[in-house]
């Protein structure tokens, strides 16, 4: 029937005009005076604000960042083709905002909420990107863990729901995939997920869509990106920019992970917007405040109160250092802003330890207290043992005579490096995390030969879930193992040993 | 004194835009008047008085027009 909807569509166009008032469209405007590197220069435009947000020309958006006397200094968010001197410039008179709420989920935009995947984004509501950090009184301590499925980070360095942990380590030490695989895991938890690219190659980008598409994690993931080639504006926009997103589903009482890749190209993009406008460069020419640019994102992630609905976002910022420096200007200002870091050598990631972990290095200043029962049962003095057996080893490695007892702990060492390599994208749950804690506990790969474990170790999970599904479902739903499932796990641990011994598992 | 900037169109008679010079030294008290002429803006006019600018040209209303239509 098209002539039906003909006339719908023309009474709706007639509505519409009918609607429409002719008012004055009142702003603020200026000239421009120079424009070069991505940096405007305007003469005249008054009473604007700080990072409000400037239409050139084009349709080319600009951020006010510099407000002088007589004019304002702006860093363009597109390509500064289309901008000639004197051209008119357009105050908005308002600050750079994003959209938020639930449409946005599987969604890819950019820093200033424009699609990037095609068609269009139907949204309300907006928040600035740039906003205060929630109060002290309006936060409470973190209390729920965030699992990554990760055995080696959920048993050592537990990260909890509001928390930031930073991940750092050189290039292709695997820091991304630590992100990812934790954002794969959240799969079946109720934890919304943001993976903000901020400068990255967009092949790598794309790679990244990728991957969480075809773990079917799009669908409670949003992907706030700047490629390396956005100018450097959309690249310092874009943390600031999830984060506001992130803050739109805290404040319904969701628990939010928020994934900053990475922040040393983000200070990287500062220092150039910064030197473009001539503002005075400190150490590594970094402006002055490049620790405050971290700390005012960082702080923005939060475990809120009951009374404020209770949401949180979890921060894993990555930084990728030079040459293992960790010490270096950067890594040292974000280690000192977030509760802890997970660091990656490249050392060990060549020799096969995967995820690359360095256990000494890497702490969880508040994870702890958040960690599963389950789990702190299971894990108790493992970091110790596992730091002892990596001093150990490197002292062993000059001589071969060693006796029984520093042999056995070389052993076990052995066994839990085995353990805990875990390949891309294969997240454990909490019971099989709790069960190969418990089986290197109870010694039950202890004649195994090395090369054996991880296939033994597989084995024993397939084994694990036939015979002891009823204290997979209790560990798994609960978070904690009381002694009776406890002494089930123990008893399918040893039968699964004595199947081993007697030549069933060869 | 202030300076208000006037863009008509060409089509503009001479006693609209009296009118409307007179409207705005009524409003804003001693001010100078300077005519811009721009066929582009169709109809209407555009005043720019030290930065802020009141647009009530008709290109300009049927942009937002549009924009209004088509959300």
């Amino acid at each position: 029937m098209p002539k039906i909807q003909m006339e719908e569509i023309g009474g709706f166009l007639k509505k519409r005009i009918a609607e429409f008032q002719v008012e004055p469209i009142v702003y603020r405007s200026g000239t421009v005076a120079t424009v070069g590197d991505g940096v405007v220069r305007v003469k005249g435009l008054p009473d604007r604000l700080y990072g409000e947000l400037l239409e050139f020309e084009g349709g080319v958006y600009g951020m006010a960042l510099d407000l002088e006397e007589d004019g304002v200094g702006a860093v363009l968010m597109d390509s500064s083709d289309s901008i000639n001197v004197g051209d008119s410039v357009k105050g908005t008179g308002v600050v750079a905002e994003i959209p938020v709420g639930d449409s946005l989920l599987g969604r890819v935009i950019d820093p200033i909420g424009r699609p990037l995947d095609g068609g269009i984004l139907d949204c309300d509501e907006h928040l600035p990107c740039e906003r205060p950090a929630p109060k002290i009184m309006e936060r409470r301590p973190v209390d729920k863990p965030l699992e990554t499925g990760i055995l080696a980070i959920d048993s050592m360095i537990p990260i909890g729901r509001g928390q930031r942990e930073l991940i750092i380590g050189d290039r292709q030490t695997g820091k991304t995939s630590i992100a990812i695989d934790t954002i794969i895991n959240q799969k079946n938890s109720d934890v919304i997920c943001i993976y903000c690219a901020i400068g990255q190659k967009a092949s790598n980008i794309a790679q990244i869509i990728g991957t969480l598409r075809a773990a079917g994690a799009m669908e409670y993931s949003l992907v706030v990106a700047s490629a390396a080639s956005d100018s450097p504006a959309m690249q310092y926009l874009a943390p600031y920019a999830a984060c506001a997103v992130a803050e739109g589903f805290m404040r319904e009482g969701k628990d939010v992970l928020v994934v900053y890749d990475d922040l040393s190209k983000h200070a990287v993009a500062y220092r150039t917007m910064s030197l473009l406008l001539h503002r005075p460069p400190g150490r590594e020419a970094f402006p002055g405040d490049v620790f405050y640019l971290h700390s005012r994102l960082l702080e923005r992630s939060a475990c809120m109160s009951e009374e404020l609905g209770g949401g949180s976002i979890t921060a894993l910022p990555i930084i990728e250092t030079m040459a293992g420096n960790i010490s270096a200007y950067i890594p040292t200002n974000v280690i000192s802003i977030t509760d802890g870091q997970v660091y990656l050598e490249t050392e060990l990631f060549h020799s096969g330890v995967r995820p690359a972990v360095n256990i000494g290095l890497s702490v969880s200043r508040v994870g702890r207290a958040a960690q599963h029962k389950a789990m702190r049962k299971a894990s108790g003095s493992l970091r110790i043992e596992l730091s002892q057996f990596r001093e150990m080893a490197v002292f062993t490695r000059f001589g071969s005579d060693v006796d029984t007892t520093t042999k056995k702990m070389l052993d076990r060492g052995n066994i839990l490096t085995e353990l805990l390599k875990q390949p891309k994208s294969k997240p454990y749950t909490l019971f099989e995390e709790v069960a190969l804690l418990t089986a290197y506990r109870n010694n039950i790969f202890e004649d195994a030969p090395h090369t054996e474990i991880k296939r033994l170790a597989g084995e024993m999970l397939d084994f694990l879930h036939n015979n002891c599904a009823s204290v997979e479902n209790a560990v798994n739903s609960t978070g904690d193992l009381d002694e009776e499932d406890a002494n089930r796990l123990a008893d399918s641990l040893n039968s699964f040993k004595e199947s081993c011994l007697n030549g069933e598992h060869q | 004194m202030k300076t208000a900037v006037i863009t008509v169109a060409s089509n503009m008679s001479d006693k609209t835009y009296d009118r409307i010079c007179n409207g705005f030294a009524e409003i804003l008290g001693e001010i100078s008047f300077e005519k811009v002429i721009d066929d582009k803006i169709i109809g209407g006019f555009i005043a720019e008085i030290e930065g802020e600018v009141f647009d009530m040209s008709i290109a300009s209303q049927i942009a937002k027009m549009q924009k209004q239509i088509s959300n």
